[in-house]
């Protein structure tokens, strides 16, 4: 097996809070190995936007003592200041929200020039040039001219594609994006899409795609890691994992997804998931989701530390009591 | 305004009883009345004040027999050194200080700068001024205090006319800083790899500086107040002085002309500050203006 591209063992991230302490993370395990897409899933609050901050080192206060490694590099620290942490090479992200995750009064050039000679260590001419060439890697008409633009003057979809940019010009092996698509709408959506698998198959680039959409994972995710009450639950391939969800968890996510690909008239009423996620600052003994499992086992489920992962079968492992008993 | 000037001019008091004060004889006062056209009817008055003002000619200084505009053009540069080194004393100082009452907020530079700029704020031009030319005037004999001799004369009602401005550009900025930093993009610059200083300066004080210039750009106004008592405390020769001396003689052609000159500048200085700000923000520049459509 080739060792992974990103290593994240026990990221755990603590927020202070005026209520109190907010366990946002609680030690989550994953791997990225070179060239492939790993889909992380869950429920809103799940800790999949903190885990990302925390891999690119750009989540500020808050994060703990946890082992985040890109192949060969040194170990990162979670615990950082968002303006002193050093940047981590090789990695890249694509925000969520587009409009706000640019700077308002910069022109899309400027700002993308920036990030160009940094990594690429020119000046001038050759910034202009490289911003150019990016800009229409992404599929922008007249990239001169978007170059010259203000965020505002884009819509949505062209603003994307400049963040996609912007993430390219730091030449990453990895790009982490945070639901790059939620915030567009669907035909734009596809198209984003499409540009992201394109930049796999051309770049080689591994991703950490985190999505709550079934059907963008299994438009281009190779494997997914679910993730519930700031762990990770099972992560499995794409295909096996929603052929045969092992967890409870993953088992109830899937069926709480409207199902569209059924023969006309079938479609099944999407089955709505009991309860509410944990509260991160009073999660639950035992295993998180034990209150909601519509199998949890009393006396086991809701005592004991939660769950190590269980190996089952290739690249499977879910978290559960029931599959460890 | 030329009605309020020219009516509120008349009504405190007629400058012969100011600038003669062992007294005239009727037929002096006759005779300077008729020589500056204030034997006429007010309304006579008006209109000769206008038609005189329609074709470039200010009136000349009762006091001192003087076309008014050459009273304000020999003071104009010692008011105009005043005010630019003030500006740029304002700037020099409280840029980095606002910056750093936000980067170090909490903590004790940022106390520091925070401190600087409360007493900024809350002492009077007056007080600060009585203060600087005790302790480095009298006191110390480091600068002189009155006239506008060398530029050394100039020090001391600079920093006093620089510190009320020192103070609202820390408070504003620390603000803006502080509300920059927890936006989105901020964290965008990091992920590109941008050094946390290239981040702060570039992005964060790039962005938080703008709303700043409309509260500096409009306390110019201020400035221009505050010049016309420190003039007068330091004795340095400018137009404050000039105004000021006029106001207590009654100059009616010299006060007017001052009136009238301020209401310009303070027009000015407000359209100059909407179209700086427009220049600073794009979003301001081009609002409304169309997007660019989806390919
Ligand atoms: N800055 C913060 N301060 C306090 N708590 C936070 C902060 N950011 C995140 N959290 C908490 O951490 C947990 C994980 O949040 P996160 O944003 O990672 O969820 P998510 O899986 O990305 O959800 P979504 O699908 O809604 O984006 C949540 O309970 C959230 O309330
Ligand atoms: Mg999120």
């Amino acid at each position: 097996m080739t060792p992974p591209l990103l290593s994240v063992r026990g990221l755990g991230v603590t927020f202070a809070t005026p209520f109190g302490p907010v366990r946002g993370l609680d030690g989550a395990d994953f791997d990225v190995a070179p060239g492939e897409i790993l889909a992380l899933v869950g429920e809103s609050g799940s800790g999949k936007s903190v885990a990302s901050l925390a891999v690119m080192g750009v989540l500020g206060p808050g994060g703990d003592g946890a082992r985040v490694q890109v192949e060969g590099s040194a170990i990162w620290d979670a615990k950082v200041d968002l303006l002193r942490a050093p940047h981590r090479p090789g990695l890249a992200m694509v925000f969520q929200e587009p409009m706000t995750a640019l700077n308002p009064v910069l022109r899309i050039g400027r700002t993308i020039g920036e990030a160009v000679a940094r990594h690429d260590g020119v000046r001038g001419e050759a910034v202009t040039a490289r911003v150019t060439t990016l800009l229409a890697e992404m599929g922008l008409p007249d990239p001169a001219r978007v170059a010259r633009a203000y965020p505002h003057e884009l819509s949505g979809g062209m603003r994307q594609r400049a963040l996609i940019a912007l993430a390219m010009a730091c030449r990453p092996r990895l790009l982490i994006a945070d639901e790059p698509t939620t915030a567009l709408d669907s035909t734009v959506q596809a198209r984003v899409l499409g540009l992201l698998a394109g930049l796999r198959r051309s770049h080689g680039l591994a991703m950490l795609l985190v999505t709550h959409d079934f059907g963008v994972v299994a438009q281009i995710a190779d494997r997914v890691a679910v993730m519930y009450g700031g762990r990770v639950v099972e992560t499995g391939p794409v295909a096996a994992l929603l052929a045969h969800p092992a967890h409870p968890y993953t088992r109830a996510l899937l069926a709480a997804v409207p199902r569209l690909d059924l023969a006309r008239g079938e479609a099944l009423p999407a089955e709505e998931m009991p309860g509410t996620p944990p509260d991160p600052r009073h999660p639950p003994p035992g295993c998180r989701f034990h209150p909601r499992c519509a199998v949890a086992r009393p006396g086991l489920c809701d005592s004991g530390p939660p769950p190590a992962p269980q190996a089952l079968g290739p690249g499977r492992a879910a978290a559960c009591h029931l599959l460890a008993a | 305004m030329l009605v309020v000037t020219f009516a509120g001019a008349r009504i405190s008091g007629n400058p012969f009883d100011y600038l003669y004060d062992d007294g005239l004889t009727a037929e002096q006062r006759a005779e300077l009345s008729a020589e500056f056209g204030l034997d006429r009817p007010l309304p006579a008055q008006f209109a000769a004040y206008v038609g005189a003002l329609a074709t470039g000619n200010f009136g000349v200084s009762i006091a001192q027999r003087r076309p008014v505009l050459d009273l304000y053009a020999e003071a104009l540069p010692s008011t105009l050194v005043l005010a630019v080194s003030a500006f740029a004393l304002t700037l020099a100082v409280g840029l980095p200080l606002g910056v750093l009452a936000a980067v170090r907020r909490g903590r004790f530079w940022g106390g520091v700068a925070m401190g600087v700029a409360f007493l900024g704020y809350a002492m009077p031009h007056f007080v600060l001024a009585i203060i600087l030319v005790l302790v480095f005037g009298l006191a110390l004999s480091w600068l002189p205090s009155v006239g506008g001799d060398t530029p050394w004369h100039y020090v001391l009602p600079t920093v006093t006319l620089a510190a009320g401005l020192v103070a609202s550009v820390v408070r504003f900025l620390r603000g803006e800083m502080l509300e920059v930093m927890g936006q989105d993009h901020v964290r965008t610059a990091r992920a590109t790899g941008l050094s946390g200083p290239r981040v702060l300066w570039g992005h964060v004080a790039r962005n938080a500086a703008l709303p700043v210039l409309t509260i500096v750009g409009l306390q110019l106004n201020g400035l221009i107040n505050g010049s016309l008592i420190i003039e007068t405390v330091f004795a340095l020769p400018g137009i404050g002085q000039t105004f000021v001396g006029a106001v207590q003689v009654r100059d009616y052609p010299v006060l007017q002309f001052g009136v009238m000159a301020y209401a310009l500048v303070v027009v000015v200085i407000n359209l100059g500050v909407d179209a700086l700000y427009a220049v600073a923000d794009p979003r301001i520049r081009r609002g409304g203006a169309t997007r660019m459509a989806e390919a």
